[in-house]
């Protein structure tokens, strides 16, 4: 397998679940495992997704184009606008019903837990140029938008500079439910044994976004060890899966699906899980993360 | 193993890894950095080939040496129970 038209074509657009791309990227994904000498098998899922319909900040007679967080509630908010450089409980203390602007995404526990019990209107975050520089989604954003009264969306920077504290403003935030379909690819190295060794990565992007290092880079990584291993004699099997709909709501949605169809085997066949998720970033440093002992 | 493995390291996100911790000791390879979903991350030039083939072979090296083993399953139960916290669904909940 060449790694860079690999890495070319599976990236070569967003691969959102539930749309054509990602079908692309799966029958994309089917033709290279199977080069490799493997039967896959598509197991489809449905799943709801929040899919962005038009959302605005409109600042005096000027909107700006803006994309609802993952788990924003749809909504509309009149307020003031305020900036603020830290989501600490004092510095959103006599902020209530405004809309908070915040330049950057990152946050500590406690800005969390404060913008949880806070009583601002909406949020307006803005870590980068592009619309969807932003996590889509997180535990804690997940917990605060589901308490159903904050609207919160993505803006890109460059307008900030045209926005000022105190101005009045309209947020609307509007998303649709639907039902999409995805799917996982699961093969095997078809050895007998006891036991299975799960490795995994998702191969769905966030919209858009082509996902080069989050995921197309770790599906490419899932395949070399797949081709590296076909050329080994193992004792155990070993199941690869790319999982659909990680990035959209009910995140790792595909994870979750696997695990739920074979629970079983997995709860008495496997002795290990490896995930691969983020891969490839040149000025990147690797990690590996393991939770369990 | 030349991939240093950090243990005990809790993540915020949800990544896949997160519901198979449950089940079984789950490592996840990741290649961190500052990146955005659709700037720098996120375009052909920023990738590191060599990156990629290296972790290939860390993990191909890590089944090969677990292959080998007898592994004894153990969830360590504390961090998961800190982790649930901030979990608000499950597998069966989609």
């Amino acid at each position: 397998m060449d790694l860079k038209d690999f890495i070319k074509e599976i990236a070569s657009g967003p691969r959102v679940s539930g749309t054509e791309c990602e079908e692309k990227a799966l029958s994309f994904l089917e033709k290279c495992i199977e080069n490799i000498g493997f039967l896959v098998k598509r197991e489809n899922f449905s799943f709801e997704a929040s899919i962005p319909q038009e959302s605005y900040l409109q600042v005096g007679n000027v909107r700006y184009e803006v994309l609802p967080l993952g788990y924003s509630k749809s909504g509309e908010v009149s307020g003031d606008i305020s900036f603020i450089e830290s989501l600490e409980s004092d510095m959103l203390r006599g902020l209530d019903g405004c809309i908070v602007v915040y330049p950057d995404f990152f946050f500590e526990r406690s800005e969390y837990e404060s913008l949880l019990s806070s009583n601002i209107g909406g949020i307006v975050i803005a870590p980068g140029d592009r619309l969807a520089d932003a996590p889509t989604y997180t535990f804690f954003w997940e917990r605060w938008l589901e308490s159903g009264r904050i609207v919160a969306v993505t803006i890109g920077k460059r307008h900030l500079y045209k926005i000022c504290s105190g101005e009045e403003a309209i947020l609307v935030s509007r998303s649709e439910e639907k039902l999409l379909m995805s799917a996982n690819l699961v093969w095997d190295t078809g050895v007998g044994g006891n036991e299975d060794i799960y490795i995994f990565a998702h191969h769905d992007s966030v919209p858009h976004s082509w996902g080069v290092t989050d995921n197309a880079c770790g599906v490419a990584v899932l395949l070399r060890v797949c081709e590296l291993l076909k050329e080994e004699h193992l004792r155990r099997n070993v199941i690869f899966a790319t999982f659909g709909a990680h990035e959209l709501r009910g995140a790792a949605g595909g994870s979750r699906v696997f695990l739920r169809k074979h629970l079983n085997e997995v709860e008495k066949r496997g002795p290990l899980a490896i995930n691969i998720d983020v891969q490839g970033y040149k000025l990147g440093l690797n990690r590996a993360l393991c939770n369990s002992q | 193993m030349k991939y240093p493995i950090s243990v005990n390291v809790r993540s915020a996100e949800v990544l896949d890894s997160f519901f198979f911790e449950r089940y079984l000791p789950t490592i996840s390879f990741q290649r961190t950095g500052y990146y955005n979903h659709s700037c720098l991350g996120n375009t052909l030039e920023v990738i590191d080939y060599e990156s990629i083939e290296r972790t290939s072979r860390a993990i191909k090296e890590l089944v090969l040496e677990i292959d080998k083993k007898k592994i004894e399953k153990r969830i360590n139960k504390k961090i998961l129970r800190e982790m649930n916290k901030y979990l608000e669904f499950d597998i069966c909940d989609l």
